[in-house]
């Protein structure tokens, strides 16, 4: 008996840790089923956020990136699913804008009813690098104020890349913290060594500084040794370059200026700006006397050096946080990092109303007028020439948020097409007047009614008003026109022509009727600016195509299939030939 | 008395077994429509890709004076030599300088029967764009072959230069093919005495 119920027992417990093996197993199964595996041969679409870490009400970029392995491929459509409640965009009027890709990109929109952004396009020349993590596009977004926890962006069930292959999406989920910037720290008070910021010259409204677009910003960097000898600083400064430019764009370097009192050596310094990273760095060493470094140390701040930053002119109402990242160094005699805290600095980014008070009080801008001219003095007769009036200082021009509603035809469409009902435009807008360095340009998607009208908006977040703009346009298949009136029209297509600027742009919408005129088609893609014998053997050579990667290089008229109406069309570019420029 | 806590542990150990199976097979089936799932994704759709055009280099392009007798209006014929290393050619661009005001063309001529020329006359420049009627189908290999004729009347009196160039601002010299593959041909310049 005991050995009947022995030999049970055993059977029992083999029968059981079968059971459990098998359970085991099948869950093992099923997560190895949704893991997400980089297969040879089937590409990888992710997300990452620069910068790296996201903050509360802090603006950052979703970067859209793609890993091939292996595989070969051109072209992406790609759909990403938001949180709107979690996010916004940097750029709320026009939200296209906010998308940017170094590929040529066919769509780029933002349905904000399934909150979806689409980026349609393709890599031209050779096929994306085969086995690299590469950026194929970059949405410009900002977290939204007082959001705390996670924000995931997913994939959209359409996302495409190449010829419809196998891919592996994976979702994003950032975590946002709050911003925190540490207070200036005061000499005297127990702290370790830190890194801070100063822009003493902020002018400051309401307890907040502020700061106008196009305005220079210097800023001061600190550094607090706390008493402890200082051998090395590293200082990483990542900045925000939609709202931040820098004073002296030939030569970034030279926006770091270190001081040479620090007690750091001059000789022996590294300097950097990142525009990818998006990071100003530099690295101080101190110099060595009889083979041993003369540490820095002071119980007061040392200033390190001034960044010269300058507010873009196109920088969108908002607040600019900067803040030297914790990566940062400052290393003792004993090449130990003692870095304890950094301090940054926040301001905001609009415009001085007549009724704030800057404390302290600003300098005022001075402008080009110049100075009254005086007679030269007779020779030989020394004698002092003073002015006899003080010019007059103004602030200089200011420019404004503008969105261009524009009407035009494309030669020979004349109904809605078959195949295309929107498309994007390239618009240039030019004064003389403004400025001579007013020359913009936007892309702006248009549709069309059943009239074969196209129409749009193109949105310039800040351009002057004047009286003399030249507006270039330029359609996927069409040489660009030179338009100067803001209802222009021809006898013939492709008879209009002008020279001088006779467009006047204010702020707000401003409505240009284009329709009376045609944009001649001939420049098929990939477009360079003329007509010539390459785009008409394309349609000559495709005449009856209906593929659509053929139709996209063809079919001038949008209307599903290349033909001899093309070919024509094409044919009369050749007398037209080139681009109008400005 | 035995056999009753036997039983019972059979029915237990049974029933522990039915419930482990079902279980498996839910976690089978679960796992079977995850990998449905991913596949339904997939929409078969095509994609659009821009092709770069393929650009060769060769071929070539010459000037060559029909006849060195000057005429009675004091104007010359010459004519363009095409080679296109036995590539059928659709479409050519021809872009020629010369001093400025040193001559003017009055007429370009295509020498093939199933080719039209476009000519475009600038201050220093001019450009021939030669395209082949969409309805020929005959073969068009360019072996040393006189494609167009001009006819120009000098304005100077001395030497003319013309260049055939490779590229003018965004105009280029080239032949294009059947397959839209872009020939970037060699070039030579031509001397003209005018006296």
């Amino acid at each position: 008996m005991p050995n009947r119920l022995l030999i049970n027992s055993r059977k029992t417990a083999i029968i059981i840790v079968v059971l459990v093996t098998l359970l085991a197993g099948s869950i093992f199964l099923l997560r190895q089923g949704r893991r997400s595996k980089a297969t040879p041969g089937v590409p990888t679409l992710f997300y990452s956020t620069e910068p790296g870490s996201l903050q509360s009400g802090q603006n950052f970029d979703l970067v859209l990136k793609i890993n091939p392995n292996g595989a070969t491929l051109y072209a992406f459509e790609l759909y990403t699913i938001y949180d709107p409640q979690k996010v916004d965009f940097q750029n709320t009027t026009i939200l296209a804008q906010n998308i940017s890709s170094q590929f040529i990109l066919i769509n780029s929109t933002v349905d904000t009813a399934n909150n979806i952004i689409s980026i349609t396009g393709a890599k031209t020349g050779s096929a994306f690098p085969s086995s690299s993590n590469t950026e194929i596009a970059r949405v410009k977004m900002k977290v939204k104020s007082g959001v705390l926890g996670d924000v995931g962006f997913s994939w959209g069930g359409n996302t495409k890349v190449g010829s419809n292959l196998n891919k592996e999406l994976l979702d994003g989920l950032f975590t946002i913290s709050e911003v925190t910037i540490q207070p200036t720290s005061t000499p005297g008070q127990p702290a370790g060594p830190d890194l801070h910021l100063d822009i003493p010259t902020l002018p400051r409204v309401g307890g907040s500084g502020i700061a106008q677009r196009g305005a220079n910003v210097d800023v001061q960097v600190f550094l607090k040794t706390n008493n402890i000898p200082v051998k090395a600083v590293d200082f990483i400064l990542p900045y925000d370059d939609s709202m931040l430019t820098f004073q002296n764009t030939a030569d970034l370097v030279a926006n770091i200026e270190l001081d040479p009192n620090s007690g750091f050596n001059t000789q022996f310094v590294i300097k950097k700006v990142d525009v990818v990273a998006k990071k100003i760095i530099f690295a101080l060493v101190v110099p060595v006397v009889n083979q041993q470094p003369v540490p820095v140390s002071s119980p007061n701040d040392i200033l390190l050096g001034i960044i010269k930053f300058k507010v873009r002119t196109d920088a969108p109402d908002g607040q600019v946080s900067l803040l030297p990242d914790t990566t940062s160094t400052i290393y003792d005699l004993q090449t130990q990092n003692i870095l304890t805290c950094t301090g940054g600095i926040r301001f905001n980014v609009g415009v001085l109303t007549a009724t704030d008070t800057p404390i302290p009080t600003s300098p005022p801008f001075i402008t080009d007028t110049p100075w009254p001219t005086f007679p030269p003095p007779p020779t030989n007769t020394p004698f002092i020439i003073l002015p006899t009036s003080v010019p007059t200082i103004t602030n200089p021009p200011v420019g404004v948020a503008m969105a261009l509603d524009f009407k035009f035809r494309f030669q020979g469409i004349l109904a809605k097409p078959n195949r295309l009902n929107s498309i994007p435009v390239k618009i240039t807008v030019k004064s003389s007047a403004a400025s001579a360095n007013t020359i913009k340009s936007v892309s702006a998607n248009v549709t069309v009614d059943a009239s074969g009208i196209w129409s749009g908006q193109a949105y310039f977040p800040s351009l002057l008003e004047a009286p003399d703009y030249i507006i270039l346009v330029k359609g996927p298949m069409h040489l660009q026109k030179r338009i100067c009136e803001n209802s222009p029209s021809e006898t013939e297509p492709a008879k209009y022509s002008c020279i001088s600027g006779n467009i006047q742009l204010l702020a707000g919408t401003n409505l240009l009727d284009f329709n009376q005129i045609n944009l001649i088609a001939g420049d098929l893609p990939q477009q360079d600016g003329v007509a010539n014998a390459y785009d008409v053997a394309l349609t000559r050579n495709n005449l009856g195509s209906t593929d659509p990667a053929i139709l996209a290089i063809a079919d001038v008229n949008f209307d599903g299939i290349v033909d001899t109406q093309d070919y024509s069309l094409v044919i009369e570019a050749l007398a037209i030939r080139t681009d109008d420029e400005l | 008395m035995n056999d009753q806590p036997n039983k019972n542990s059979k029915s237990k150990l049974k029933l522990i077994l039915l419930l482990v199976f079902i279980v498996f097979a839910v976690l089978l089936l679960i796992l079977n429509r995850t990998g449905k799932k991913d596949k339904n994704k997939q929409q078969p759709a095509p994609l659009v890709v821009i092709p770069t055009p393929i650009i060769l280099t060769e071929g070539s392009l010459s000037i060559q004076t029909i006849s060195t007798k000057v005429t009675t209006e004091n104007t010359k014929d010459i004519e363009i030599i095409a080679s296109s290393n036995q590539k059928s050619i659709v479409a050519y661009d021809i872009v020629i300088t010369h001093e400025r005001g040193a001559l003017e063309v009055l007429s370009v001529e295509s020498l093939l029967p199933d080719f039209k020329v476009y000519p475009l006359e600038k201050n220093n420049h001019f450009i021939i764009t030669g395209v082949k009627e969409p309805e020929s189908k005959s073969n068009s290999v360019f072996e040393n072959l006189p494609i167009v004729k001009l006819k120009i009347l000098p304005k100077k009196s001395k030497n003319l230069t013309l260049n055939l160039v490779s590229s003018l601002g965004k105009e280029k010299s080239q032949m294009v093919d059947e397959e839209s593959k872009i020939l970037r041909p060699e070039l030579t310049y031509f001397k003209l005495n005018i006296n």
